[in-house]
């Protein structure tokens, strides 16, 4: 086998070695030949001429020896590979041109699908990943398809299913670290001691988990992710056994995670610093229900997930007739961990990559179409070589040999631009996309470049030596450069390129378009508040056993009141939730007999509790009655205020204010609270526009966990210092779980629209500048095509202007064949990107419109050069060089 | 009486090549002067041939070539069985004794 392979490399690069041995092998022959004639009597003559014609040709059986080297296709190629080098080399301006244009289009697709491979593609980072589902429970009566899980029935699922290998169960937390210097806030899982060896993990140090870990009566446990254990404790090797407070209860540390572990479902990626075991308590286990837990389950090896649901569906069954007060009604439902992960960024990368490949089909085009019309140039080479022997199919070979080579070259540049642009791209991509951190530019990458590479060389060869190979002998040796039904087929091809071209740019461009307006409504709408120069703190307080709620408010009111006198402060409120950051809780009121809403069935309103001056500090306008005073305090008679959506919506054409709604309808804490003002609309979030909403005093409705707001004199992030010190002057243990600015609240809105804009932009803007190329190369080479009819249209008369018309003509009517048709391609594709718009339609007229104008501009500016050029053409020379 | 010669069956100079390789390594012209001799004339193998067999042989990996000086001391190209030409000179052998076999077979009922 080596041995052949040897032989083949031989005759591949030792090719003049190999005829020399060849010639003497059969000059060798012929000689033995001679002497043995001679022996047997002949004069030397006789001998050369008898030993000749019993050889029989000693060209035909050199030749024949060369075939069975079994080489002759690769030989071919090499020699091709050679031929269209030097070609190539001869024009390296048309080279390096279609390397670059080849390069950017392979490098943009290639990178897309670095990221598209990573998060979609590759298997997750666990054992038998394939294998891992999540189950659920389903709630039909609500339409509730995933409703997270009680301990209680996970450990029935464990115990009466047979479709899983293993189950394991899990749920996002957050604790409160405070025994270090900086108290904080931290997210975590809490998990069955199982979790790790379920995903195939393992720990870099100590241990993972244990059964006993669960036990109700262990001692708490904790294991640490290595980013923590590497920003918490300073890599520190003896972390092990050490313990750490978290919600004031210390937990031993028993083990850090590996640094590549990577928890990819259920929270933000990266986020999750500690796990703890899900303690087995007695009570934990009787509770049944709807619970915060996911469940995650590996299937038996050929279990299919549909066997697993009928199953998971029985089981269900059983459970609503053993425990009919917690599980009537409820059945199970079970999802591939894969899909749950990916499913919701899939459409997004995958239409992205699809405009990507639209980036790389117009600079295939661009790419044809100057081989087309080098191939003009071409034919007389072409049609002497087809003349010579060379049969069709040889010379489709050399011209795709040839393209093949500009796409290699173009694909190993694109492979250098991918690793920049990914450097660029993967910080863009929004933080919802989940699995980013796991991208890399891997040989996956490597080896679809090269697949991209030989698809591109093929859709930017294969039409041009096609073409080229139907050459005309007679015609094309006549007349090489003016074979005119050769030079009419290839203005065709070449013009239905350029239409191609510009229709596939309109669609990126409409679709840059879209984003960019949907982005300016963004930054425009007004959400009702007054969002500059504020800075926004998240507390929320310990809350312990038989505390007051009242207490609470002595810590709201010294924190305010420190924060009032910080020097710049010029205004604090506090307010519970965030508007624009979280959505308003919701309550379930009661409303007077003559509201719109019926009163004997409670309706669900948004509601907030703020600090008095909270409508003052953020601009909330009064409409009617008054805001809340001093006189509204916890002895008083409660009092609401509402916003607009809600006075009008409930009280059409009546004074809402004077009202009384009964707050907490149908719960325990009902209350009744009369109506004292109403205010303007604020958005609940950016994208989202008010909800019929009510406000609490904070003195009258306590709140645990509250967001400070305060205006500063300056940008509110130079005060993040001053905020820390000031909680911890307050209570050293006391942690900040959340300092940030309303315009960081702000820009998390603008993360994705932008991320969008950015890569159809700069999409669009090469597609662009890659239409404009292939409209003038076109035109451009026509108009060289064409000299001697210009120049008989001059000679008849023709004015510089005529000339212009003429070419300037010829050019648009591609470009608006190309708008028209990629008009149509943009109305039906634009709707992919229908989720990502923000209050524009996908077929906004003006943006339509101005893509629309743009591109026939710049296909103008496109057409004047060689229009002009056109002009200048002087028609004694041009009818002389006939 | 002349002999009667016969032009070679498709497929049997292969075999004619490496079963004369066995007894030793030897250069082309050598060849087709063994199979010629050791036939007694009946088999005379075409120089138009050989050569193109050699070099298929060789591309096959069957037998191996290498320069050498000739017996009146020239530069010649010897061949040799490879092991895995000595493999199919087996399998070869085999076959055909099976093919001339069965054709005797049939010959002998007529």
């Amino acid at each position: 086998m080596l041995n052949k392979l040897k032989l083949r490399l031989r005759a591949l690069f030792f090719k003049s070695k190999l005829e020399e041995e060849l010639d003497e092998e059969v000059r060798f022959h012929l000689e033995r030949e001679i002497e043995e004639n001679i022996a047997r009597g002949m004069t030397l003559e006789e001998a050369r001429y008898a030993a000749l014609r019993s050889f029989g040709g000693v060209e035909r059986v050199k030749e024949q020896s060369r075939d069975e080297r079994g080489i002759r296709f690769l030989e071919e190629v090499w020699q091709d590979l050679r031929f269209g080098a030097r070609m190539l080399l001869k024009q390296p301006g048309f080279a390096l041109i279609a390397v670059i244009t080849l390069a950017l289009g392979i490098g943009a697709v290639t990178a897309l699908f670095s990221v598209v491979d990573s998060v979609l593609l590759r298997p997750l980072p666990y054992l038998d990943a394939e294998r891992l589902v999540k189950v659920f429970e389903v709630d039909p009566k609500i339409r509730m398809n995933r409703r997270r899980i009680s301990l209680a029935d996970f450990y029935e699922w464990k115990n009466q299913s047979g479709s899983f290998e293993e189950m394991a169960v899990m749920v996002n937390i957050s604790r409160r670290v405070t025994d270090v210097s900086a108290p904080e806030v931290i997210e975590g899982n809490k998990v069955s001691a199982n979790f790790f060896s379920f995903l195939g993990s393992h720990a870099a140090m100590g241990r993972v988990f244990l059964p006993e870990d669960e036990k109700p009566d262990a001692e708490l446990v904790v294991v640490l992710s290595h980013q923590y254990w590497a920003t918490r404790f300073g890599s520190a090797p003896n972390v092990i056994g050490q313990k750490i407070k978290l919600d004031d209860k210390p937990h031993v540390i028993v083990g850090v995670l590996r640094e590549d572990f990577r928890q990819a479902f259920e929270g933000i990626p990266g986020r999750a610093q500690i796990w703890m075991p899900a303690a087995l308590t007695s009570e934990a286990l009787s509770r049944r229900g709807p619970g915060p837990y996911v469940a995650l389950a590996r299937l038996k090896t050929g279990v299919q997930v549909e066997q697993a649901r009928t199953e998971m569906a029985a089981i269900a069954e059983r459970l609503a007739q053993a425990y009919p007060a917690s599980n009537k009604g409820i059945g199970a439902a079970v999802y591939p961990l894969h899909e749950e992960v990916t499913g919701g960024s899939r459409q997004t990368l995958l239409t992205l990559l699809a405009a990507v490949g639209l980036v790389l089909l117009i600079a295939c085009a661009n790419v044809a179409s100057l081989l087309l019309a080098r191939s003009v140039e071409r034919s007389r080479e072409i049609a002497v070589r087809s003349a010579i022997g060379a049969g069709r199919w040889r010379i489709v070979r050399q011209l795709l040999t040839e393209s093949g080579l500009l796409a290699l070259v173009g694909g190993a540049f694109g492979l250098l631009l991918t690793m920049w642009m990914l450097a660029g791209l993967v910080p863009l991509i929004p933080r919802d996309v989940p699995r980013t951190n796991e991208i890399t530019l891997d040989y996956r990458a490597m080896l679809f470049t090269l697949a991209v590479a030989m698809l591109s060389s093929l859709l930017c060869g294969l039409a041009p030596a096609l073409q080229t190979a139907k050459v005309n002998l007679s015609e094309a040796l006549k007349d090489a450069a003016r074979s005119a039904s050769a030079s009419r087929r290839n203005r065709v091809w070449r013009g239905s390129l350029v239409v191609w071209q510009v229709a596939l740019t309109m669609v990126l461009l409409v679709g840059a378009g879209l984003l960019t307006n949907s982005l300016i409504r963004l930054y425009r709408t007004d959400p009702g508040l007054d969002t500059r120069n504020l800075l926004a703190m998240s507390i929320g307080l310990p809350g312990a056993k038989g505390e007051v709620p009242q207490k609470w408010n002595v810590f709201w009111k010294s924190l305010a009141d420190r924060a009032h006198n910080l020097p710049g402060a010029q205004g604090v409120a506090l307010v519970a939730p965030l508007p624009l950051n979280d959505s308003p809780y919701m309550m379930n009121v009661g409303f007077p007999t003559g509201a719109a809403a019926n009163s004997d069935q409670p309706t669900l309103v948004g509601h907030y509790t703020v600090s008095h001056d909270y409508f003052r500090l953020l601009g909330v306008g009064l409409r009617q009655g008054r805001y809340f005073t001093d006189d509204d305090n916890a002895g008083s008679q409660p009092v609401i205020i509402v916003n607009e959506s809600l006075a009008r919506g409930y009280f059409p054409g009546q004074e809402a204010v004077g009202k009384a709604l009964i707050l907490d309808r149908g719960t325990k804490d009902e209350k009744a609270a009369t109506i004292v003002g109403v205010v303007a609309d604020s958005r609940v979030r950016l994208d989202r526009k008010a909800l019929p909403s009510l406000y609490l005093s904070m003195v009258q409705f306590p709140a645990s966990s509250m967001y400070m707001v305060a205006r500063t004199a300056t940008d509110p992030a130079s005060y993040f210092g001053a905020m820390r010190n000031l909680v911890s002057s307050l209570d050293r243990n006391q942690p900040i779980s959340y300092l940030t600015t309303m315009d960081e609240i702000w820009s998390n809105y603008t993360v994705r629209p932008r991320f969008y804009l950015s890569l159809f932009g700069s999409l669009s803007a090469l597609a662009l500048l890659l239409a404009a190329a292939g409209i003038y190369g076109t035109l451009s080479h026509t108009v060289s095509q064409r000299t001697h009819e210009i120049g008989v249209h001059r000679a008849l008369g023709a004015q510089d202007g005529d000339v212009l018309r003429m070419v300037v003509r010829q050019g648009m009517i591609l470009a608006a064949l190309g708008v028209t048709a990629g008009l149509g391609a943009a109305l039906a594709l634009t709707r992919l990107m229908r989720e990502w718009l923000y209050e524009v339609s996908v077929a906004d007229p003006a943006t339509f419109g101005i893509a629309t104008g743009l591109l026939i501009l710049i296909a103008l500016c496109a057409c004047y050069a060689p229009a002009r050029r056109a002009t200048k053409i002087d028609p004694m020379i041009a009818l002389r060089c006939e | 009486m002349k002999k009667t010669q016969t032009d070679l069956l498709q497929g049997t100079l292969d075999l004619l090549v490496l079963k004369t390789l066995q007894s030793g390594p030897t250069h082309g012209w050598d060849i087709a002067q063994r199979i010629q001799q050791v036939s007694q004339d009946v088999l005379r193998v075409g120089q138009g041939s050989l050569y193109p067999a050699l070099h298929r042989l060789e591309a096959q990996g069957w037998i191996a070539s290498e320069w050498g000086a000739s017996e009146n001391n020239r530069k010649a190209k010897y061949y040799k069985l490879t092991a895995a030409g000595r493999k199919q000179l087996e399998a070869e052998t085999e076959t055909w004794r099976l093919f001339t076999g069965a054709v005797e077979l049939i010959l002998k009922t007529s």
